[in-house]
């Protein structure tokens, strides 16, 4: 068996295919990992050994008729929040513990058809609110670098899943950062894509213009692989986008790439090490020929920030509206139906869920939601103007007339943080001041790791965030995987 | 509910302390009357803590208020994303499973509290 800290999809394709080792001898390496690693790490809340070794038999089959396809006998982890049918998901909360899906999600039959292996969901703040599974009801992942630090969130277990070598690859979904804020504290990759490049038909629902499933892999190809498995228009989805052509050049716009640095967004409360090793990589790219120039994006980089937890809210307040006790999840008895609503949503959401619940009843309100809620969502279209100038070809005349294909940042302002450091609601909002703007804009964005940085004797990994414009994922595979090659 | 008004009906909506108009401070949000607006059900510890929290948020996301420009209502394009009215599946297909979900029922219906009680 290869060492399965190092091992990627490519590297077991190529291996499963020449047949010297079975998806069956696979898996079963990566549930040995899972019993050893997940005691201390808890990225998994559910192992599902059967299931997985029954898929991983079939993956066996495919791959002996000579039928195998990219993902066939890749074993993965899924997000709390994604479907299987017949499987518990439990968004990470206790009003669903014992909900059981009842149907798969639209990446759930695509990741079936290549005859992929599920090992298990992975732990989740509640809902997808946080930033450090911290707000998970089942206890927090710690991350597999430094247990005494969170892994970030929310999909902080499929991030850390994928770190500590108990999964190949794994599911997540970003609604302001999910996906890249931990794959950059866990020294993974991690993609969010294009707002309705993937279905999310079946995804547990947290911000619903802010939600993109998404994919996390130890390396740029492995994050393309899977994501490559499920992207694709989907007629369940009224967001998802029709597909567009793409590419698997190495430059897929055959010239020198022009990557923005909003250097302003960057001032203030970046970590200095975290700041160099930022410079230190763009360094590498100039190196590489990529022609780097500074960007002004916004004039106030806490404007998105507010904007987002000011939509986030509203649509948590209304998505979770349907959690009351009566078609699934927990029901508290009560005397009267009010009582049995009021008690159910007290006891079955955690504390994040319920401030949120009550800051997006607030925004909506009557009398408030023009000046919050309408406020903001007409400075989220300000804010996508920006993005769409920067990237547009024709330039826009904030810097110099002259457009770039990808905006880059550091992912997170600094390393981890341990756990119980952000107890104040607001220190945890402005983790994700990197993240959400883009998910504000729709544009996808990837997390590639950028080395490390030492605390208190620990070398912790951070990462290199890349944005591109709508629907141009390919831009930031070229990228990330340049920066992988220093 | 005898005689009695809804409560939750009847609560007036959260008022912020002295100031009534869009551009309200955050000072003095009523989080009881949010709570029940919210159907959740809050202890008075936690209460105290949401009404010191609550209002530091809603203080940081007032800093839109100093974007100013031009600012357009999002006016999305108007494409049917309804799927097409054809091939409907046999009815009774997913019941099994959609009650097999529910927390309480009654052969083929979910069971709930009364909703609707007649005033004496």
């Amino acid at each position: 068996m290869p060492d399965l800290k190092t091992l990627t999809i490519k590297e077991a394709r190529k291996s499963l295919d020449a047949k010297e080792y079975s998806a069956l001898e696979l898996t079963d390496a990566y549930l040995v990992a899972i019993s050893e690693r997940n005691p201390e790490i808890h990225a998994y809340l559910e192992v599902w050994e059967k299931t997985a070794r029954e898929e991983a038999k079939k993956a066996d089959e495919m791959i002996a008729r000579g039928e195998s396809l990219p993902l066939t006998g890749i074993p993965i982890a899924v997000k709390d929040n994604i479907l299987i049918e017949g499987r518990t998901a439990s968004a990470g909360s206790k009003i669903l513990e014992n909900y059981k899906a009842t149907y798969d999600a639209a990446v759930i039959t695509k990741l079936k058809n290549q005859g992929a292996v599920f090992l298990g969901r992975t732990n989740m703040d509640e809902f997808a609110l946080g930033s450090s599974t911290e707000n998970s009801a089942y206890g927090p992942t710690k991350n597999p670098h430094d247990t005494s630090r969170v892994p970030g969130g929310t999909s902080g277990g499929s991030a850390a899943a994928v770190a500590a070598g108990m999964a190949l690859a794994a599911l997540g979904s970003d609604t302001g950062g999910s996906i890249r804020q931990p794959s950059a504290y866990c020294g993974v990759s991690g993609l969010k894509p294009t707002y309705g490049a993937v279905s999310r038909f079946g995804l547990i629902a947290t911000a619903s213009s802010l939600d993109q499933i998404g994919t996390i892999g130890k390396t740029v190809v492995d994050a393309q692989l899977l994501f490559d498995a499920v992207y694709g228009y989907d007629k369940n989805d009224s967001t998802s986008l029709p597909n567009s052509p793409r590419s698997d050049l190495e430059n897929p716009k055959g010239r020198t790439l022009r990557i923005g640095i909003p250097r302003a967004f960057l001032k203030g409360g970046v970590d200095a090490d975290v700041l160099s090793a930022f410079e230190k990589t763009l360094e590498s790219l100039r190196t590489k020929g990529y022609e780097i120039k500074d960007i002004k994006l916004f004039d106030d980089p806490q404007v998105p920030l507010a904007v987002y937890y000011i939509i986030n809210p509203a649509e948590v307040s209304t998505n979770l509206a349907r959690f009351d006790g009566i078609r699934y999840g927990l029901s508290v008895p009560a005397s009267n139906i009010q009582e049995v609503y009021a008690k159910t949503r007290g006891v079955g959401f955690g504390p994040e869920v319920r401030r949120r619940i009550l800051v997006g009843t607030f925004v909506l309100s009557s009398g408030y939601a023009d000046a919050y809620y309408r406020k903001a969502l007409a400075v989220r279209e300000i804010i996508r103007a920006d993005f769409a100038r920067t990237f547009s070809a024709g330039g826009g005349s904030s810097f110099g007339g002259e457009s770039v294909d990808a905006i880059v940042t550091p992912t997170t302002p600094g390393p981890a943080f341990k756990f119980g450091e952000k107890s104040d609601p607001l220190a945890m909002y402005l983790e994700d001041i990197f993240t959400v703007p883009v998910n504000l804009a729709g544009v996808p964005a990837i997390s590639v790791p950028m080395g490390t940085v030492a605390r208190e004797g620990r070398d912790l990994p951070v990462g290199f965030q890349i944005i591109g414009a709508h629907g141009d994922e390919e831009t930031l595979f070229a990228i990330g995987k340049d920066i992988e090659a220093t | 509910m005898t005689g009695k008004v809804d409560p939750v009906r009847s609560s007036p909506p959260p008022r912020p302390s002295g100031r009534a108009s869009a551009g309200a401070t955050s000072n003095g949000v009523d989080v009881r009357a949010l709570a029940q607006l919210a159907r959740l059900e809050v202890s008075d510890e936690e209460l105290a803590k949401l009404e010191r929290e609550i209002p530091d948020i809603l203080k940081f996301v007032e800093t839109i208020q100093s974007v100013s420009g031009k600012e357009t209502a999002p006016s999305p394009a108007l494409i049917n994303v309804m799927r097409a009215d054809e091939n409907p599946h046999e009815g009774g297909m997913y019941t099994e499973a959609l009650l097999k979900a529910a927390p309480a029922r009654v052969g083929n219906r979910i069971a709930v509290k009364q909703v609707i009680k007649r005033s004496k």
